[in-house]
């Protein structure tokens, strides 16, 4: 029971930060930095060796730090293209988090499995004593992150909804673009540090995308955004467990699949109810 | 490891056939990919790795099979049905590319996962071998099965020949769709051979490199490349040899014991990166350059 719980507070905790990734257009961005923590996890590891310590959400925070810097500086001082930069950073950090894994951490508990696919059925496992009452840890420091994000994105709410609808205008207005772009990576890498190892990666870019694009398919309001995607973050999120439970299937990534699969048809939809309107809209002028 | 072993592998056929393999895989990702890096759409081919993962399972499932032949073409199938939806996605000025791009990415990735499970918790497939299946995901510890690697070098060498046959289309499209079009060069038509091209060797890669690092085999080689050239020839022939020489250094680390797909894409990004910063044609030189004046 306790696997639907988590599941569902890192759905939120990764749809809020979401939400502005996709509104900038960050939404690989987002894939890389699911990636590139792998590397500040295992490094942080050799500091200290253990899988629930806050020195691996510190030295993940620096390499998601270092992963956005690096992007951006290739971007606009190396005069690479965009996405050619992301495609260069994120692998050359995933693949020395690879070896470094598979060559020193070999008989740890850091399984390369685990980190993209995710283990629910055994997120519950390590416990800590919170006013008497026994709850997983990993629900402890997921709720910390969630709290943690709405707080910030409540503060920083109006810097974030202008910069992220018009950054030249936001630029004019005195506001530090690229400080916000920071920001939210470093709320985005902190998220899917804490959910990743229980999650896995591809759930975490998963949460992070497609339910904010489902939201904004239908809304044109940013408030209305947040709301319907946590709805379809929560929905989905809680019907796919109850999938993976009764079917014994591997429950991160039924989530992300049956996400996508409900997106295709609300995109398939809209579409639809687009060709629509605009037909309406040319039998309604008058003919010349 | 001292130089006497270091010699006596390189005579050894054990270490050459994985090594030919990975290097000609790799010249033919350096030149393919090209196109899409060219084209703005480098990204394009990590969606389509991950994406391929479902593909393989689905074959397995069906064909019962371990065979690299019956997975590729799976992989391709999944490869191609990614690539229409994220066209599709993205809608029609490719607005939303970058979101359709993370959705098919992470979604059928999960797919893949999801049926990675039901392969291994399923009685219908308890007899089956399977032992391998994973290595689709990080690529292969150190590639062993010839049948495998005949196989890579076979797609390899067939999209080699492809590309250079067709070679003035695709130079021609890349800079100029209209006037190619125009020309009477069937751009749609040229577009349709990158786009299997590619699937082709992001299918038969996946083997060695992995899902998730694929994509770096496509874009590395071509932006170290462009660091040292400003002709499409002069760049392709820089990607080239930068995908060569990182395809052998990383297999002859794989045989050290480091894990093969990993340390392909390490070596290769550590060379585009030095690239990035002593290329004779990268903008950080130039820029250093007309400081100093």
């Amino acid at each position: 029971m306790y696997g639907l719980i988590i599941l569902l507070f890192a759905a939120v905790a990764l749809t809020l930060p979401g939400l502005f990734l996709v509104l900038r257009n960050m939404a690989m961005l987002g894939d890389a930095l699911s990636h590139t923590v792998l590397l500040g996890i295992v490094l942080g590891f050799f500091i200290a060796p253990d899988l629930n310590s806050p020195v691996l959400i510190l030295t993940a925070s620096v390499f998601s730090v270092l992963t956005v810097s690096l992007i951006e500086y290739l971007n606009q001082k190396a005069g690479i293209a965009g996405d050619a930069s992301i495609g260069i950073v994120f692998p050359f950090f995933f693949a020395l988090g690879v070896i470094l894994l598979s060559r020193y951490l070999r008989n740890v508990h850091l399984d390369l499995d685990c980190v993209i696919m995710g283990d629910l059925t055994f997120a519950d496992l390590v416990r800590t004593e919170i006013f008497g009452i026994s709850v997983p840890s990993s629900l402890v420091s997921l709720a910390i992150v969630l709290i943690f994000n709405i707080f910030l994105i409540t503060l920083f709410f109006k810097e974030l909804k202008l910069s992220s609808f018009d950054p030249l205008m936001a630029t004019l207005a005195g506001f530090h673009n690229q400080l916000l772009n920071f920001g939210l990576s470093l709320m985005v890498a902190v998220s899917a540090v804490v959910s990743f190892e229980i999650v896995g990666a591809i759930l975490v870019i998963a949460f992070l995308v497609i339910p904010a694009s489902f939201a904004l398919l239908f809304t044109r309001s940013l408030g209305q955004a947040i709301v319907y995607s946590l709805l379809y973050a929560l929905v989905t999120g809680s019907v796919s467990y109850a999938l993976s439970w009764y079917f014994n299937l591997n429950a991160a990534g039924l989530t992300a699949a049956i996400m996508g699969f409900v997106y295709v048809l609300a995109f398939a939809y809209h579409q639809y109810r687009n060709s629509v309107k605009s037909d309406r809209r040319q039998f309604a002028k008058p003919s010349a | 490891m001292n130089l006497t072993e270091l010699t006596a592998m390189l005579r050894d056929i054990n270490f050459w056939v994985p090594a030919l393999s990975a290097m000609i895989l790799a010249l033919a990702t350096s030149l393919v990919g090209s196109v899409s890096v060219l084209r703005g759409q480098s990204l394009i081919g990590d969606a389509i790795g991950h994406a391929s993962l479902p593909g393989v399972m689905l074959a397995f499932m069906l064909f019962l099979t371990r065979a690299p032949w019956v997975l590729m073409l799976g992989a391709m199938v999944f490869g191609y049905i990614a690539y229409r939806l994220i066209e599709y996605l993205a809608g029609p000025d490719k607005a939303d590319l970058d979101r359709a791009q993370a959705i098919v990415l992470s979604s059928f990735f999960g797919l893949g996962i999801t049926l990675k499970s039901v392969i291994q918790s399923h009685p219908h497939y308890r007899q089956v071998p399977k032992a391998g299946l994973e290595t689709y995901i990080f690529g292969q510890a150190a590639l062993a099965a010839r049948k495998d690697l005949y196989m890579i070098i076979g797609v390899a060498i067939f999209t080699i020949i492809l590309f250079f046959i067709f070679y003035k289309e695709i130079q021609l499209s890349i800079f100029d769709d209209r006037f190619a079009d125009v020309t009477g060069f069937k751009p749609d038509l040229v577009h349709q051979i990158t786009l299997i091209l590619i699937l082709a060797l992001i299918a038969t890669g996946l083997r060695v490199v992995g899902a998730i690092l694929i994509a770096a085999l496509l874009i590395a080689p071509t932006v170290a490349g462009l660091q040292w050239k400003g002709s499409f020839r002069g760049v392709l022939r820089v990607a080239a040899v930068t995908g060569v020489v990182s395809a052998f250094l990383g297999t002859l680390l794989g045989r050290l014991g480091w894990p093969n797909g990993a340390s392909i894409v390490f070596v290769l990004s550590l060379i585009t990166l030095v690239s990035i910063v002593i290329g004779t044609h990268s903008t950080l030189r130039k820029k250093r350059m007309s400081r100093r004046l």
